[in-house]
């Protein structure tokens, strides 16, 4: 696709003579078709994957909706995405099959529904998770291969992998994750000028003898380190091909603007007023990182799973809270629990409203893009992993139905992963093991 | 009303006697002090620490409109624009002497020479009854005596009869002064930040910190920057090493007992020196000063009285005055014609002119280890001594 | 017959029982009696050489020794898993992913180019080339040659020396300045994998044929990174190249050289930051209604104040391990003293305090370090108190807690109780449950006093906190009585022992190492738990540098990770 781009933007550039092409922005438009549906070349709007994770699940008498199919009802703890609700899928029911392995708290359930697969023991992530999978196929081509945020500011809360060795670290300060996307590597794409960076040249050549040495070791170690050398190689190659990517004009982005940058550091903690300043700030920069092509992959970490948030000035966490608070006998539900669910559902509901306020082509960048949320439990007070609450959020380029509730029936959550994969462009007959195999897409939501 | 002009005023710059009313018991004091010292440090009683973390002008607790019916004080540019009232007057005014501030005849700055006029509009002043304080010339109506003069008492907020605090009459309708304030906001928020105002009570020799019939009462300078959490409230248990350099213009002590968790201390003259946010430095001069603590677990809050000597009083405040009326909300002539006409102690045996105004102040403080000079690095030294290098090193 | 701890652990299904049975270690103190049964070394098969990715601190220690304090390099890794108990041992198993390479590659850029900058070039570059403008090979190859040899630790064949001379060349060339040149070909080196991969390679054992041990130069990083937490210096790689380190006595002298440095403090802060987890001080805070004092500039000193205690009472004092857990010693500032209520005589800097006998607070439990990090952020956690000190003092394994409790008895809405011993108590009642919290809370309660942020309390919600507690079968009544009967617990320092050699070695204990563990146990306690002692026993044995050349693939073991 970014192949294409390019040989449509040489034929523009052969037109004015070889002179720099200088477009204002306004004709931008003209990049695009008569539908504002894709590039001029026939290749599609790119689509953007990106997950969005919340910890401890819901009460689900006030937050699981008594309609399903379309036009949903909001219970109390899902009122917070009444504005978005028309971009939302909602999916209850589906559940997490461990085949005999344990449950592992606040553990088994998000990497089940990651993963297509519970894992053995704590320490085991039977990756790539869903996100990679899609990322090795629609990841190349932009300068990030993905991007992984924790609002928690924790550098472990990763749950973005290829194996419990190789996770990917996500950026926890808003002000680094700025500087990363916006500061002096950052090539505007709507730059009427562009000159390719020499250093850039220089650095990319310097690989060279760092391959020639990566080859040379592979020689002298055991088979297990050579396969991580081989992640080794990966990565090189990866900074190569993004040095390679950074010589060249990237194609314009019509919704891309250089968001202001942000002084603000949120101090340590996992108040939940820090983590929703966090999550925000993150947010903004993140939706103007896809605007302009930085990536089209990402990971969102609103709270971890077992979360430990706190509401200022209460001595539980959120976690202790689940397990301890009684339930209210008027109200049918744990009350402070609920506090933390709705905090959560806010921060949902915002980042489905980021992504939808950028105007791109004929809509907005959440119609291209897919974003897949959920949770680690379901009452997380039992631990159950049965009917952990999963979302989706926008129509992948018109692919997926949204605003939709679906009842999953008992069925193994992997079949919500498949299908957003499938939307994303993964092309898979199947995804998960043993009992969580799923071979069938949500069909309520296939557009 | 009391008319003073500027002869008068030049008087009372330059007089800056004090201890005029406590010499006596100062100088007893400081006998005491020097006997009494080294047997309470022998003994096993404690020491508490205090660093101070607010300064507000003690009112009468009553809402605003009971305090002040008639609304807050004119500022200076509504007396200016009342002493100019046409357009023309005031642009003839400003291009004559270029400030609102410089409306005395001939052009004077009215901070500076307050006295050159009088402003048109009228002062506003305290109608409440209540005021915090204590009763300090020991009459119960006010009477004038040998040292104090004639003035309203208040009742105090605790009901307690007979309150001195004729700062309050003259501030107490003054927004700028008032708690929340620009000055009231403006120092509070410095004495956080600025060193200048790191005020340090030492209370040694505290058998029992509910109730202990003799105490001494030290104040220092500290030198430490003030740990503040994210709300802004100082953090108690700061370590506070005192400044060997200014201490001596903090300095005071005093004897005072404790009763029912609240410590009293016997009067005595200090310098309280503070400094607000980019104003310059200075201090008040307080003459017969007591502490009325109620000592907490992290803390103490309470009320500094006495007398504030009035032309230092003056000179301080309107350094910080001149620059910021019109927020301060505040207008030099009516101000210093109030607190002449209020001022109720140090009298001028002459004259019979009060020099000096009763005042009651809240405080806050939080509960800190001061550390003297002679004791910092001991713990290193005593460390240092004990450890094997230091040994081997000995042994060479 | 003792099993390490540790390798019991290994096993998931593990029944309470066995755990504290296996807890047995060496308790002899008696020399003596020691010397006897001591005397040799056991044979031991080893593990397989390891490929360990550079650790933060490790990167820092070689930039300093190499270019000097100067250097800045403001960096933050990612994280690495925690495995067996130890960081070390997930750096054997860490992979670099895009996003981690790129970071190395921009500090390497950001190292790189202040090395030639105007100001160090003079220093660090050991020759002016013959143009400023243009390549200079030859300067390139002394300089790289050089550097190459430390960042690499091993000369350099000609073939590598020559593809970073080149590289340096081309970048001079097309930048138009030898300095630049050099640094581009410096960063190249800085993301070599030989440079972020500690590298460890076998050859035959010639006094045991069959058998393999480590070659010269990867004995010298093994040793280097024991003791210093850093690849070798220029001296120790020099004993390497001439053959010193394959005598008794050689080696012996390289050992005693670098116990004698200042860098050993480097090693031992290295390893207690693993062992003791200090790296999740980084996202310790605590609520700020509930524990204001709290700050942040207290929780990043906790870590400090503790490895602080450890360094001089190990190093300087010599003192003996067990009592790193009663000692009164330790150092504080203005930020520690508003938590422990204590002045701190220059507020700015660390002094060195001792509590008084009246004073609750002995050794590292005591510590905010420990205290904070095992709390919840507006509550104490006498769980979580407890489940660390077994998991990291003791090495044992708590299990994972059950899925499905009924937490019903454990609701309070009428606020009845008052203390978390009373809170607990309800989860020792229900069988379920009992398994663990019986394992954990008698000693986590023990420190009850202390609240969630590490603040001396005597009263929870105004009743009296009864600190009473037991440790396996001894009980006591305060803080200090929990660290005493810590301190003599015999797995106290078998666990020492088998972390401090796993870390050396990077890999995870197993059945067939603990004849070598009770071994060493047996020379610790001979040596009076002096920790620079054991260090030296295992950097003088032959065991320490003893590997298998076939690998097999070690079983996974638990890890704290994504709890």
């Amino acid at each position: 696709m970014t192949k294409q781009l390019l040989n449509r933007r040489r034929v523009l550039r052969g037109m004015l003579n070889g002179t720099v092409v200088t477009v204002a922005l306004p004709i931008l438009d003209c990049f695009l078709d008569g539908n504002g549906q894709a590039f001029a070349s026939g290749a599609p709007l790119p689509i953007r994957f990106g997950t969005w994770f919340w910890g401890l699940g819901m009460n689900s008498s006030i937050f699981i909706p008594k309609k399903t199919g379309p036009d949903y009802d909001l219970p109390e703890e899902l009122k917070a995405i009444s504005s978005v609700k028309q971009h939302v899928n909602v999916f209850t029911n589906f559940r997490v099959l461990t085949d005999g392995r344990p449950n592992l708290c606040h553990y088994s359930g998000w990497v089940g529904l990651r993963c297509g697969q519970a894992p053995a023991g704590r320490s085991q992530l039977p990756g790539p998770s869903i996100d990679v999978l899609v990322s090795d196929v629609i990841g190349g081509g932009t300068r990030f291969r993905s991007l992984e945020l924790a609002a928690t500011g924790n550098q472990r809360h990763s749950y973005s992998f290829r194996s419990e060795d190789a996770i990917n670290p996500p950026d926890i300060s808003p002000v680094d994750f700025y500087t990363k996307i916006f500061g002096s590597e950052f090539q505007d794409p709507n730059s009427p000028h562009f000159t390719p960076d020499p250093k850039i040249m220089i650095r990319k050549s310097v690989l060279s003898p760092v391959m020639e040495d990566a080859r040379d070791l592979k020689k002298v170690i055991g088979h297990k380190d050579q396969i991580r050398l081989d992640q080794y190689f990966t990565s090189l190659r990866e900074l190569e091909n993004r040095l390679a990517l950074q010589l060249q004009k990237p194609p314009p982005a019509e919704a891309c603007s250089i968001p202001q940058g942000t002084e603000e550091n949120v101090p340590v903690g996992v108040d939940s007023e820090l983590v929703a300043q966090r999550h925000k700030l993150m947010t903004d920069v993140l939706v103007m990182a896809l605007a302009c092509n930085q990536t089209r992959v990402f990971n969102m970490l609103y709270s971890d799973s077992g979360s430990d948030l706190t509401k200022k000035g209460h001595d539980q966490t959120h976690h202790g809270i689940t397990h301890e608070e009684a339930i209210d006998e008027k109200l049918g539900y744990q009350v402070l629990n609920s506090w933390f669910v709705r905090k959560a559902m806010d921060e949902w509901a915002y980042f489905v409203t980021a992504l939808a306020s950028i105007r791109e082509g004929d809509g907005t960048l959440l119609d291209r893009s897919l974003v897949f949320a959920h949770s680690d439990q379901e009452f997380a007070k039992v631990h159950s992993i049965d009917g952990i609450p999963m979302m989706t959020a926008g129509s992948a380029g018109g692919r997926i139905k949204t605003g939709i509730h679906v009842d999953g029936r008992g069925e193994a959550g992997t079949r919500v992963g498949l299908t957003v994969m499938r939307a994303a462009g993964v092309p898979m007959m199947e995804w998960g093991v043993g009992s969580m195999v799923a071979k069938r897409d949500v069909s309520e939501i296939i557009a | 009303m009391v008319q003073i002009d500027n002869t008068v005023i030049v008087e009372f710059m330059k007089m800056s006697k004090r201890n005029w009313f406590w010499t006596v018991s100062a100088a007893s004091l400081i006998g005491i002090f020097a006997v009494v010292s080294p047997a309470i440090t022998q003994s096993d009683s404690k020491t508490i620490g205090l660093v101070l973390t607010d300064w507000h002008m003690a009112m009468s607790g009553l809402e605003d409109t009971k305090e002040c019916p008639e609304g807050f004080q004119y500022d200076n540019n509504e007396q200016w624009a009342a002493q100019f009232p046409t357009e023309v007057e005031q642009r003839e005014h400003i291009s004559k002497y270029f400030h609102r501030q410089n409306r005395g005849p001939n052009g004077e700055n009215v901070w500076y020479n307050p006295t050159v006029i009088e402003d048109p509009l009228p002062f506003r002043e305290v109608h409440s009854e209540i005021a915090d304080g204590m009763n300090l010339d020991g009459t119960d109506d006010g009477r004038a005596t040998a040292r104090t003069c004639k003035h309203e008492k208040f009742t105090g907020v605790d009901g307690k009869p007979a309150v001195d605090n004729q700062f309050y009459r003259v501030f107490g309708c003054q927004q700028g002064m008032r708690v929340g304030g620009f000055f009231d906001e403006f120092h509070n928020r410095s004495i956080r930040t600025d060193p200048l105002n790191r005020i340090l009570i030492e209370i040694t020799g505290v058998d029992d910190e509910l109730n202990d019939p003799e105490v001494l009462v030290s104040t220092h300078k500290g030198l430490n920057k003030l740990v503040q959490d994210p709300d802004g409230n100082v953090i108690p248990w700061q370590s506070q090493r005192i400044d060997k350099e200014l201490t001596s213009y903090y300095a005071s002590h005093t004897r005072g007992k404790i009763v029912d968790g609240v410590l009293v201390t016997e009067p005595v003259d200090m310098d309280w020196h503070h400094k607000l946010g980019v104003g310059p430095p200075g201090y008040y001069q307080i003459n017969g000063m007591r502490f009325q603590l109620k000592l907490t677990p992290t803390g103490a809050e309470g009320l500094v009285i006495g007398y504030f000597d009035i032309p230092q009083f003056w000179e301080v405040y309107t350094k910080n005055a001149i620059g910021a009326d019109w927020i301060g909300r505040t207008s030099g002539p009516s101000v210093y014609a109030a607190l002449v006409r209020y001022a109720d102690g140090d009298k001028d045996p002459e004259t019979g002119q009060c020099n000096a105004i009763s005042t009651a102040q809240e405080v806050g403080f939080a509960r800190a280890f001061i550390v003297h000079p002679e004791d910092e690095g001991k713990s290193i030294e005593s460390a240092a001594a004990t450890s094997p290098l230091r040994q081997a090193n000995a042994g060479n | 017959m003792r099993k390490s701890a540790n390798s019991v652990s290994n096993i998931a299904a593990l029944v309470l029982a066995v755990v504290l049975m296996s807890c047995s270690g060496p308790q002899a103190d008696n020399e003596s009696q020691l010397s006897q049964a001591t005397q040799h070394e056991p044979g031991v098969g080893g593990g397989p050489p390891r490929v360990r990715l550079i650790t933060q601190e490790q990167y820092l220690n070689t930039v300093e020794y190499l270019f000097g304090p100067t250097i800045k390099a403001d960096i933050k890794f990612a994280p690495v898993r925690r495995e067996g108990g130890l960081l070390a041992l997930g750096a054997a198993s860490a992979v670099v992913v895009p996003a981690v390479l790129t970071q190395f590659e921009h500090i390497a850029r950001t190292i790189a180019a202040q090395v030639v900058d105007p100001v160090h070039r003079d220093v660090l570059v050991p020759c002016t080339p013959v143009s400023e403008t243009a390549s200079g090979p030859a300067c390139a190859r002394m300089f790289l040659s050089e550097v190459g040899r430390l960042l690499f630790r091993r000369p350099l064949r000609q073939d590598e020396i020559q593809r970073y001379v080149r590289t340096a060349g081309e970048s001079a060339d097309k930048a138009k300045d030898f300095y630049a040149g050099l640094s581009y070909s410096l960063s190249g080196m800085l993301i070599s994998p030989k440079f972020l991969y500690l590298t460890e390679v076998a050859e035959v054992d010639p006094a045991h044929p069959g058998s393999y041990r480590l070659n010269a130069h990867s004995r010298a990083l093994r040793l280097s990174l024991l003791l210093w937490n850093a690849p070798p210096d220029d001296q120790l790689l020099t004993a390497a190249e001439n053959s010193e380190l394959d005598s008794k006595e050689g080696l012996s002298r390289q050992v005693e050289r670098l116990l004698a440095s200042s860098r050993l403090e480097n090693g031992i802060r290295a390893f207690f930051a693993d062992m003791l987890v200090l790296d999740a001080i980084d996202n310790l805070a605590k609520d700020r209604v509930i524990y204001p004092a709290f700050t942040l500039k207290v929780a990043a000193d906790t870590g400090e104040q503790t490895l602080r205690t450890i360094v001089d009472h190990l190093m300087v004092r010599r003192g003996d391990y067990r009592d790193l857990f009663t000692t009164r010693r330790s150092f504080i500032n203005g930020d520690l003293g508003m938590i422990y209520r204590l002045p701190a005589e220059r507020p700015h800097e660390w002094v060195p305090i001792e509590f008084d006998s009246a004073n609750q607070r002995a050794g590292l439990l005591t510590q905010l370090s420990f205290l904070t990090l095992y709390s919840h952020p507006g509550r104490s956690s006498p769980t979580r108190r407890g489940k660390a000190l077994r998991e990291i003092f003791l090495c044992q394994k708590v299990p994972e807690p059950p899925p499905n409790v009924d937490f019903s008895g454990f609701e309070d809405p009428s606020g009845e109780f008052k203390t978390a011993r009373q809170r607990l108590t309800i989860h020792r009642g229900n069988p379920v449950c009992a398994g663990c919290h019986k394992i954990t809370d008698p000693m986590g309660l023990a420190l009850e006093n202390f609240d969630g942020a590490g603040q001396f309390r005597s009263k929870e919600n105004g009743e009296l906190i009864d600190a009473s507690g037991k440790l396996d079968e001894v009980e006591f009544t305060t803080p200090v009585g929990l660290g005493q009967a810590l301190h003599d617990h015999p797995a106290t320092t078998s666990c020492l022992v088998e972390r401090l050699y796993a870390y050396g070695v990077g890999r995870d204990m197993e059945p067939a190492d603990s004849e070598w563990l009770d071994y060493l146990g047996q020379r610790f306690a001979a040596h009076g738990y002096r920790v620079p002692d054991l260090l030296r026993e295992i950097a003088e044995s032959s065991a320490f540098y003893s590997v298998i050349k076939e690998i097999a693939a070690p079983v996974k073991t638990a890890a704290v990770s994504h709890q």
